[in-house]
């Protein structure tokens, strides 16, 4: 008997060494860009969420910090040139990728990936991916970067873009409470009524104030559906496959916020702002009415703390909506639920990357977003059996550790635990749900579909559209202020540009 | 009648290798010293221009460029399907004509100018002020411009102040082109004039001298002595300009130029620029473009060498 039981005792003993994973036994130091806020001086690896990780998995992250300005240049680079780090968000492109797969310069995920990290593969198929990323042998060669796998707001999620504006200005000027929407029309009235008010007494008050990207995304994309990159190569109602920009909605777009423009009820130099420039103007000059910004509890929390820094009460002076049409409907292009794809350095050995998954795999359970998001337990929160949090201190996880910048868009984004994050505003968790759901009710065919057809459509033909597309916000932006007659200007553009379309269309038109 | 041409015996000549290693061993400290920059340039200049064949590939980085497939002109094809492409080739050469006009004279002025002071403290104040400018990056000097042609800037505020009507000075098509000239003008001038300044100091002053016993006033010395011995500097540095025609601005472009304004500052460099990194890279495609531009601006140059020597001047190759 006690032979049998030592056999037994052996047995488990070994067993559960196999089940330890094997790698966790040498220590390694992985290399992963990040594009992070990054304080000067502030060291991302020695607090207690970076330690916890770096523990957990026997690993050192060599974090590559990026910006937004340079991301998708550098990384870029790295591919080009054969240097990409152990792991990378990508910005996501179907084109480039089967370049690059048939080159083989992104690593092979192993065939028995999902079943070794389940809760990875879970995710990854609330992508919209899962299924035609596979090549024909059912390979993929990245991992693509959730939005949302939680706490997913709505089905078919349109863009998150609010306005963000003076709620005090706009009940001053309109005699009612702010609504959570307002049609193109009432926008304008707005805008006139502030710029006549000019509630803010200064000689140079603008009602509208968003930099060029942010502006046309916001007004002019709100306006038509099918203007923007990915969602302008489109299938008509006739079967055949369209150019969104030359179509008349596109025009109509244009001339609405030229129009608006000329009014002087946008800011006459949009053009030259930066990003943040517009949000200084209302949060903190207080000489702008309204700004574009993403809808994310997060950028909420942030221009409530403006207010509350330059002396407003947010309360009364803060609140979001979005822009319909004048018949009440919303477009938008249909956001996807991926923001680019990790890939891989093609040189990494098998333990390397299988480290790699496994932090993954870790950043995506609820213990791991817990940990990222909120800090340590017993330190910063508590969680019920429930599932219910008790927050322990007021402070924000990121100005605690600020590893959580690095670790929060880790494998996936923040959008999905801001959702429900008990750290955050209740009122900012609202409104980044009810904004995708009111979107949602007022979305009528006004939805651009993801067309995977095309998203997945590779070409040199279209390799040298994405040097045109690339350019349409600064070309929109162009016609807009441009001098003489819009219409003129806008045909003008079309045709210009219609040599480098049309090889796309006959493409798509003959599949 | 018969004459016998009397062969003057060929004198002994020591053979080629014989010869080299004789001067090698004579003046061997030189050479030793000039080995240095050749191998500079060798790896640093000669060497990358290898990656000029992938003009003619398509570029696979993991077969590096040597192994990349050739595709023949394919490259070049693409490019003129795009008509940014030729717009931008058309406004590069726009705008750095004008500039040989407009900015290329200012420097030899203010130098001849300089020149003509007499009061050395202020000249040398004077020098140094203007030659400030330089040290800015174009980054910076785009912040102070922005922030002082804005609507609501410096300029336009003293305007309204005057009852005047505000100029778009950012967002204007008209105004972009003499805006970079005489920012240009501001920024480079006092540094370019410090060439002229030089070969000015190296006039022999005897010449002066002999003009000032023949009565010569400050002017015909002026144009009678100091213009005509700048004149070999000028040409060599107008060569030199002429052949950085296609591809000089980019820093100054890129920072001035707006949404606004893109229709008229998208120049070459920012072509290359735009299809190489703000959209899916083809390395090819870019190189191809950059080829053709370098062969361009070494045809200027080479014009521009042989206008010279035709109109009697000294070019820059003997």
């Amino acid at each position: 008997m006690k032979k049998l039981l030592s056999v037994l005792l052996l047995v488990t003993m070994l067993a559960s060494l196999a089940a330890v994973p094997a790698l966790a036994d040498d220590h390694m130091t992985i290399s992963w860009t990040s594009v992070i806020e990054q304080d000067e001086g502030t060291d991302y690896t020695q607090d207690a969420i970076y330690k916890t990780i770096a523990e957990k998995f026997n690993v050192d992250f060599d974090i590559r910090p990026l910006t937004w300005g340079n991301w998708t240049t550098n990384v870029n680079l790295y591919i080009n040139g054969m240097t990409l780090p152990d792991a990378t968000n990508w910005f996501f492109n179907y084109t480039d990728y089967n370049k690059y797969v048939e080159q083989e310069l992104f690593y092979k995920l192993p065939s028995d990936w999902k079943t070794r990290w389940p809760g990875a593969a879970a995710v990854y198929e609330k992508t919209g991916l899962s299924g035609v990323l596979e090549d024909e042998n059912g390979d993929i060669f990245c991992f693509p970067v959730a939005i949302y796998f939680n706490n997913k707001p709505v089905d078919r999620m349109p863009t998150h873009l609010q306005v963000y504006a003076r709620k005090d200005w706009i009940e001053q000027v309109t005699g009612e409470p702010v609504k959570t929407h307002y049609t193109k029309s009432e926008l304008v009235d707005i805008c006139r009524k502030l710029k006549e008010a000019n509630p803010a007494g200064v000689e140079n008050f603008y009602p509208f104030t968003s930099y060029t990207s942010m502006l046309i995304q916001g007004l002019v994309y709100s306006c038509y559906e099918h203007v923007s990159s990915n969602y302008d190569i489109y299938k008509g109602a006739d079967g055949q496959y369209h150019w969104g920009p030359a179509d008349e909605q596109t025009y109509e777009a244009l001339k609405f916020v030229r129009d608006m423009w000329k009014e002087g009820l946008i800011a006459p130099e949009f053009y030259t702002m930066n990003q943040g420039e517009d949000e200084d103007l209302m949060t903190i000059a207080h000489s702008s009415a309204m700004f574009y910004a993403g809808g994310l509890a997060a950028n909420y929390i942030l221009f409530t703390n403006e207010q509350i820094s330059s002396g407003l009460n947010p309360d009364e002076s803060l609140c979001s909506f979005f822009v319909t049409d004048d018949e009440g409907v919303y477009h938008s292009a249909e956001a996807t639920n991926y923001f680019g794809a990790l890939v891989f350095n093609p040189d990494i050995d098998e333990a390397k990357f299988a480290r790699i998954m496994d932090v993954i795999e870790y950043s995506l359970t609820p213990e791991g977003q817990d940990l990222i998001f909120l800090g340590i337990k017993g330190t910063d929160f508590e969680k019920a059996e429930d599932g219910t949090y008790t927050m322990l201190h007021e402070y924000n996880t990121s100005d605690l550790y600020p590893s959580n910048r690095f670790f929060c868009t880790l494998a996936s984004r923040a959008d999905d635990f801001s959702i429900v994050n008990p750290s955050y505003l209740a009122k900012a968790t609202a409104k980044q749900k009810e904004q995708y759901e009111e979107k949602g009710s007022l979305i009528k065919d006004s939805l651009g579909e993801i067309d995977f057809n095309y998203f997945f459509h590779a070409s040199d033909a279209k390799t040298r559209l994405g040097a045109i597309q690339a350019a349409y916000v600064d070309d929109y932006a162009n016609l807009i202020v441009k001098e003489g007659d819009l219409r003129a200007n806008w045909e003008a553009w079309c045709a210009d540009k219609m040599a480098m379309v049309q090889p796309v269309l006959d493409e798509m038109n003959a599949k | 009648m018969t004459t016998t041409a009397k062969r003057t015996p060929r004198p002994y000549r020591d053979s080629w290798g014989k010869r080299t290693m004789n001067a090698f061993r004579a003046h061997w400290q030189i050479y030793i010293i000039i080995l240095l920059p050749i191998l500079w340039y060798a790896i640093f200049a000669y060497r990358p221009m290898i990656g000029l064949t992938l003009a003619f590939k398509k570029y696979m980085p993991r077969r590096g460029v040597m192994g990349s497939p050739w595709i023949g002109l394919t490259n070049f094809e693409n490019v003129f399907i795009d008509q940014d492409f030729m717009r931008s080739i058309w406004r590069t050469l726009s705008i750095n004509l004008l500039r040989l006009v407009f900015v290329f004279p200012v420097p030899i002025i203010l130098a001849l100018l300089l020149n003509e002071m007499k009061a050395k403290r202020y000249k040398s104040t004077l020098q140094t002020i203007m030659t400030f400018p330089n040290f800015l990056s174009w980054v910076i000097v785009s912040s102070i411009l922005t922030n002082v042609l804005a609507m609501d800037g410096l300029v336009n505020s003293l305007l309204r102040a005057i009852g005047l009507s505000e100029v778009n000075f950012l967002g204007s098509e008209q105004l972009f082109q003499p805006m970079l000239y005489i920012t240009d003008i501001w920024k480079s001038s006092g540094w370019s004039m410090i060439v002229y300044l030089a070969a000015i100091s190296g006039i022999d002053q005897d010449q002066y001298e002999a003009a000032e016993i023949d009565g010569a006033n400050h002017f015909q010395k002026l144009v009678r002595i100091t213009f005509p011995n700048l004149m070999p500097t000028i040409v060599v540095m107008f060569i030199l300009a002429t052949g950085n025609l296609m591809s000089a601005g980019f820093d100054q472009i890129f920072n001035l130029s707006n949404s606004a304004t893109k229709n008229v500052a998208e120049i070459l460099d920012m072509y290359i620029y735009r299809i190489t990194f703000q959209s899916a890279p083809d390395y090819g495609l870019s190189t191809a473009i950059s080829l053709m531009r370098s062969v361009v601006n070494m045809v200027l140059l080479l014009l521009a060498d042989r206008g010279a020597k035709l109109m009697g001047g000294s070019g820059l190759f003997a």
